[in-house]
């Protein structure tokens, strides 16, 4: 009997892990090319720089493919973009020719919207979110938070940036649409290292300590009184990591304001734009915490399973780390690539 | 925890399929595009690409010099080199595909950059490697960014126009190119083909 079931329990985690591997890894390997602006964009008209040529379609597997609805639904979302992008564009013009304040908050609104839509797609550290509250336990709370800390970091480095290169600098912004190169590379650093320390914490056990008696004992609410939280601060650095690279949707709606004269205008919507981000990756973060919440429940039900409760929860934070190391050394090693750091 | 495990397993399933990368599009263009014919055959494709105002407002103010609200030879030719020629290295956005092949096109002719109605534009011509034949060859044509950057869309109605003699007896049809997914699977684009009936 208890063979059995450790020989389906690692089978299960060899397949959480192999699933994690296989769906984020060969697509991350093909993101590079993805990220980058196909337009070069350099304003001083330098020729072009030999850029990383997308992967040749030939040769394509006829493996999974994404159902219809979801492809509907990511063309739905792109034709609301461009709606919303179009919308912007007039309010701003309205704004420049009329003064008014009703333009600018319908540039506000739009951002917002902008931002819910926008994060919909891939990116936006959905990813580490969600491999991030797989592995470990958190309360709801916390996936707002972190949520909400990536979207504004996001929003903030944007704003820093072009407000760097604009204002202090009074050097040429173009080249920041999507070629903010350095900050990929260092955000990627930090998210590898993120996830060495999840495996690590998942290999002595850390950030997993609680006692897990044979009754099956599974209460994680943390009160006033207990030990401190372990995961608050590595989130919070997690939550910045994956938030260093900054949003392109922010960054050319902050060009175009600054090019119009009214770049606070742009500040205020990348901010709102962030709030739009932060709701949409939320679902994500909670989907993630009541996911593992609610199996952990049923299974702590069972107090046949629930003996597996400890290892498994470690093996989580080691699967979910050793995800997220790969994918920010693939990443990180792609950016460094295109900064001609390697040869 | 079997439970959990399977459940988690699905979760990352689910997640594994929108990977990490930036929410794409960032920039929409309509193009349209013309076939220059000579002998029956396409000999070449132009295109007159329209961008939204957003990124083009964008590359117009930083290219726009004298900000006279215009792009003239000088400025257009700066646009050339820093914001179009890259463009070689994705086929610019155009695919001839005749069987499994996809033609490499790496010349183009006669561009222009341009500010109408207050939008970016560009024209310019891509001479086709070899003449295609419409019928004899069953061609397909794309207009798009295969990273989904850009999004690029042609007009659902008369969505091409022919230069010289167009081909009789052709009918062009909008399909869904559902073996070529692109964007990790996500998007379908949609293809130009020629329906030639014999005779």
């Amino acid at each position: 009997m208890i063979p059995d079931r450790r020989v389906l329990h690692r089978v299960v985690l060899w397949i959480l892990l192999l699933t994690v591997l296989a769906g984020g890894i060969p697509a991350t390997a093909a993101a590079p090319a993805a990220a980058q602006n196909p337009f070069g964009l350099d304003p001083k008209g330098a020729p072009a720089k030999p850029g990383a040529v997308p992967a040749a379609p030939e040769a394509r597997s006829p493996g999974f493919r994404p159902p219809a609805a979801l492809q509907r639904f990511v063309q739905t979302v792109a034709r609301w973009q461009r709606r919303l992008n179009d919308e912007i564009a007039r309010q701003v013009a309205a704004y420049k020719t009329g003064g008014a304040i009703a333009p600018v908050l319908a540039i506000l609104l739009l951002s917002f919207l902008y931002g819910l839509f926008h994060a919909a797609g891939p990116g936006h550290g959905k990813f580490v979110v969600a491999a991030y509250f797989l592995a470990n336990r958190a309360r709801p709370r916390d996936g707002v938070l972190m949520s909400g800390l990536i979207a504004l970091t996001q929003a903030l480095v944007a704003i820093g940036l072009v407000g760097l290169f604009a204002l202090a600098l009074d050097a040429g912004t173009l080249e920041l649409i999507g070629n903010a190169t350095w900050v990929e590379l260092a955000s990627h650093g930090l998210i590898v290292l993120l996830g060495l320390w999840m495996v690590w914490g998942g290999i002595v056990g850390r950030g997993c300590s609680h006692t897990h008696g044979p009754g099956g004992h599974h209460d994680h609410e943390h009160g006033a009184s207990g030990p401190a939280e372990p995961g608050r601060r590595i989130m919070v650095t997690a939550a910045v990591a994956a938030g260093l690279r900054p949003c392109t949707g922010a960054v050319i709606v902050l060009l175009f304001t600054l090019a119009n004269g009214i770049f606070i205008v742009g500040v205020l919507g990348a901010l709102v734009m962030a709030l739009g981000v932060a709701i949409t990756v939320s679902a994500i973060g909670l989907a993630a915490i009541y996911a593992r919440r609610g199996a952990a429940r049923a299974a702590g039900a069972n107090p046949a399973l629930a003996r597996y409760g400890n290892p498994a929860h470690r093996a989580a934070g080691i699967a979910g780390g050793g995800a997220i190391v790969l994918i920010g050394a693939v990443l990180a090693l792609a950016a460094a690539e295109r900064l001609g750091l390697l040869v | 925890m079997r439970i959990l495990l399977i459940v988690a397993t699905l979760f990352a399933g689910a997640i594994g399929m929108v990977r990490p990368v930036a929410a794409h599009p960032h920039i929409f263009i309509d193009a349209r595009v013309v076939f220059h014919m000579e002998g029956g055959k396409v000999a070449a494709i132009s295109q007159h690409w329209t961008f939204d105002a957003v990124f083009g407002g964008v590359v117009i103010h930083a290219f726009d010099r004298n900000r006279d609200g215009k792009l003239d030879a000088g400025e257009a030719e700066l646009v050339r080199r820093g914001a179009f020629d890259a463009l070689k290295d994705f086929n610019y956005f155009t695919v001839v595909r005749i069987g499994r092949e996809e033609l490499k096109l790496d010349r183009v002719t006669g561009f222009a950059a341009a500010v109408e109605d207050s939008r970016l534009t560009y024209r310019f011509k891509v001479p086709l490697p070899r003449p295609i034949d419409l019928r004899a060859d069953n061609p397909a044509f794309l207009f798009v960014d295969k990273t989904y950057y850009v999004a690029v869309e042609i007009p659902k109605q008369n969505p091409v126009t022919f230069a010289g003699v167009a081909p009789t007896g052709c009918r062009t049809v909008m399909r869904d190119d559902f073996e070529n997914p692109i964007y990790f699977d996500l998007v379908v684009p949609q293809m130009l083909t020629f329906d030639c009936p014999a005779g």
